[in-house]
């Protein structure tokens, strides 16, 4: 077949199809595309849906999150923090995890069936449910203190994001063809040294994707400090989660929001650039 | 002269209770180019994995150099392997790829440079050096993993059936380039195929195997012209292959036609394989020869004419022809004396015995077997009756020779006969006589335990014999 019929026959599905895709596509307009609207539009504005609003295009609010006060004594910080907490979580998973991620993939069908269930089970129980557990197991341990809260934070994160970690990488490294590692050790390699020049290499899509998938939603949690240092340690999530409870915030909430959705887009082009095809997004 | 680089010496291996090498001994010289050539399954490529590091034997030695290599990681043995659809590493370049090993070595950037530059002049890639792996040809994926193989200068170079994805042009000029490489390069090739005519083009020496055995070992020609056993004929090359009778030295009857060969040493009137290759035969006309047939059906192959006739007895004989014949004509056939080639029949131990049960038969006090009937075409099966007597039969290659304690019963050796590959092992076993083929060395008096996998016991009722004798 060439490629014009290979063409004109593509086309016919895609008519064929086409119809099925629109639920979804409404999906996306009424509940990501126009929320993104809302939110430029409330950044760019002095408008924010309360009773007595007025409208008019206005800087104020930049000024409000890049200049004032609050900005560089409660905002920043907080940005700071949350960025180094979801470091110090992204890393603890991608330490804990890789090994996980490897050593399933020499495990036996029954054993790796098994530790998978571990891995993704927990993530049928509510997010909250698994975060307030946390906090009963830190009060057990007589962890339930001030000076103690970020670990905790830190630790119940590494523990929910996990699996966001593992099965990235373990995805890439079931696929690696076993005779390409046969060939480091014929050519010469030690254990280490097949790990290091072929095994993590190869795998850098599943990291990179793991990453991203721990980096992102730990750097916009909320209900994490929310739920384990009673809202006393601020971050990114708590800091936007509060601007939009009541009304008066909305305006420079959006630029929160309008922020982190610029730290999203990039983490995506990072994943585009490492894995072409987006077979690790899984 | 050229000494042993590589010895293998009982080499067993299982994979849990399936067997994949039994007993396998075999050496291999330096320089020589020794092709490993069976259907799949065969343990070829076990026994190549075993040579590289990636398997241990279950049971015996493998010599590399004159050093015992059984504990030594592949990492540290200087032998390097072309894969299976090539194992390139996808994260790197051409490149990259090839300069993988000598990286390990801590080398100079240069010296790096120099030698993957050689090396990839040698399989004509230079202009592809930064092209990435996912870009290439099969052909030319092929030339890097032989680049990046040899540039580690092993002495032993082993290939799992590196040409099996590429087309057949292709395959034919690589196999030359193979063979050159070789001849310049001066390292051992241990090359594994289910190609007979691969392995008949490139190597010094053809290792035929099936079942985890060797069958026959030889130079191509060898191999080509004199078959050992009814699988090697079968599997190089067509022919045909005719039960026959050594009426005498130099006489074989089949087809009850007696014709002359250049065979010797049988016994008289033993019976024997007749093997024909298609291009032996000559087509002539039907008062000058004894065999004579119907042309049933025939091909044309390009440069030949295969021609299938039907000669009086039934039997089909292909025949290789530059002319073309008509359907239906009667032609006769003839074949020169130095073309027949005569196979003795595999050896079978013959015994009548007695039913126990439905697992066990008695042949005589000492000799009581298990057995287990195997399912061949899907037709149930006859039960035996207790006390029934039977006719059986084991081949003489299933007759397994080990330690008394864990055999079926025991025998004291009464005489060994050279055969081809293989020993022929007489035992009695108070008063009877077993036969036992093995490729292990026995002596004449020692006490040696026997056992009989229980599937290999094949049973058949007397009567049923008669009739169809």
């Amino acid at each position: 077949m060439n490629d014009v019929a290979l063409a004109k026959r593509a086309n016919r599905k895609l008519k064929t199809t086409k119809p099925f895709i629109i639920p979804y596509l409404v999906w996306i307009a009424i509940f990501l595309v126009l929320p993104s609207l809302i939110l430029i539009f409330l950044a760019l504005t002095s408008y924010d849906f309360s009773p007595n609003a007025e409208f008019s295009f206005t800087i104020e609010n930049w000024k409000y999150v890049f200049g004032s006060e609050y900005a560089s004594n409660v905002f920043w910080p907080a940005v700071i923090r949350s960025v180094l907490i979801s470091l110090c979580v992204t890393l603890l998973c991608l330490i804990i995890g890789y090994p996980v991620a490897l050593f399933m993939t020499k495990m036996n069908r029954i054993a790796r069936g098994i530790l998978m269930a571990f891995l993704i089970l927990p993530l049928w129980c509510n997010q909250v449910l698994r975060i307030v557990s946390w906090r009963t197991i830190f009060e057990i341990l007589n962890l339930n203190y001030n000076e103690f809260y970020i670990m905790n934070i830190i630790i119940s994160m590494t523990a929910m994001y996990l699996p966001f970690m593992i099965l990235p990488i373990y995805t890439v490294l079931e696929k690696i063809d076993n005779k390409v590692i046969e060939a480091s050790y014929d050519l010469g390699c030690s254990n280490a040294q097949s790990l290091f020049r072929v095994v993590l290499p190869m795998s850098l899509g599943g990291i990179v994707s793991g990453i991203i998938m721990t980096f992102l939603p730990s750097l916009t949690t909320f209900e994490v400090s929310d739920a384990i240092s009673y809202n006393t340690v601020i971050l990114v999530g708590n800091m936007i989660y509060s601007r939009f409870q009541g009304t008066g915030g909305y305006n420079v909430g959006s630029i929160f929001s309008l922020l982190v959705v610029m730290f999203t887009i990039v983490g995506f082009v990072l994943i585009l650039k490492v894995d072409k095809e987006g077979e690790t997004l899984i | 002269m050229s000494k042993i680089l590589v010895e293998l010496k009982n080499i067993c291996k299982s994979f849990g209770e399936q067997e994949v090498l039994h007993d396998f001994n075999l050496y291999i010289m330096e320089n020589e180019f020794v092709t490993l050539l069976g259907p799949s399954g065969c343990g070829k490529t076990t026994l190549l994995r075993m040579i590289g590091g990636f398997d241990s034997p279950t049971s015996g030695e493998i010599y590399f150099d004159g050093k015992l290599i059984n504990d030594v990681e592949p990492n540290k043995r200087q032998i390097n392997t072309v894969f299976q659809r090539y194992a390139l590493f996808p994260h790197l370049n051409v490149f990259g790829n090839v300069a993988f090993g000598l990286k390990l070595l801590k080398l100079s950037k240069e010296e790096i440079e120099k030698r993957v530059m050689d090396a990839l002049r040698q399989v004509h890639l230079e202009e592809y050096r930064d092209r990435k792996i996912d870009t290439l040809s099969g052909g030319q994926m092929q030339r890097v993993a032989m680049a990046r193989a040899i540039i580690l200068k092993p002495k032993l170079l082993l290939l799992d059936e590196p040409l099996a994805a590429l087309d057949r042009k292709l395959r034919q000029d690589l196999q030359y380039e193979l063979k050159d490489m070789q001849r310049s390069l001066g390292i051992t090739f241990i090359y594994v195929t289910h190609d007979q005519e691969e392995a008949l083009t490139m190597s010094d020496t053809v290792v035929v195997m099936n079942e985890g055995r060797i069958l026959q070992i030889g130079t191509p020609e060898m191999i080509y012209n004199e078959p050992k056993t009814r699988f090697v004929a079968n599997f190089i090359g067509e022919s045909t292959i005719v039960d026959g009778q050594m009426v005498k030295d130099y006489i074989v009857k089949f087809e009850g036609v007696n014709f002359k060969c250049t065979y010797t040493g049988f016994s008289k009137n033993e019976e024997v394989d007749v093997v024909i290759r298609p291009e032996d035969l000559l087509i002539v006309d039907e008062k000058d020869s004894k065999l004579n047939g119907v042309i049933d059906s025939k091909t044309f192959q390009g440069s030949i004419h295969e021609i299938n006739i039907i000669v009086d007895s039934g039997k089909e004989y292909t025949v290789h022809t530059t002319k073309d014949y008509p359907l239906g004509l009667r032609v006769g056939l003839t074949i020169d004396p130095e073309n027949i080639t005569v196979m003795k029949k595999p050896g079978i131990n013959t015994y009548s015995g007695v039913i126990i049960d439905s697992k066990t038969v008695k042949i005589s006090d000492d000799m009581v077997l298990e057995y287990e009937r195997v399912q061949e075409d899907g037709l149930p099966f006859e039960e035996f009756d207790e006390g029934e007597e039977v006719v059986v039969r084991i081949l003489t290659q299933d007759v397994l020779l080990d330690d008394i304690e864990e055999s079926d019963f025991e025998g004291v050796i009464k005489d060994i006969k050279k055969r081809d590959m293989y020993y022929d092992v007489y035992i009695e076993v108070n008063g009877k006589e077993i036969i036992s083929s093995t490729s292990k060395i026995h002596h004449v008096g020692e006490t040696t335990g026997i056992w009989i996998k229980p599937e290999k016991v094949m049973i058949s009722n007397e009567r049923e014999e008669e009739e169809s004798e």
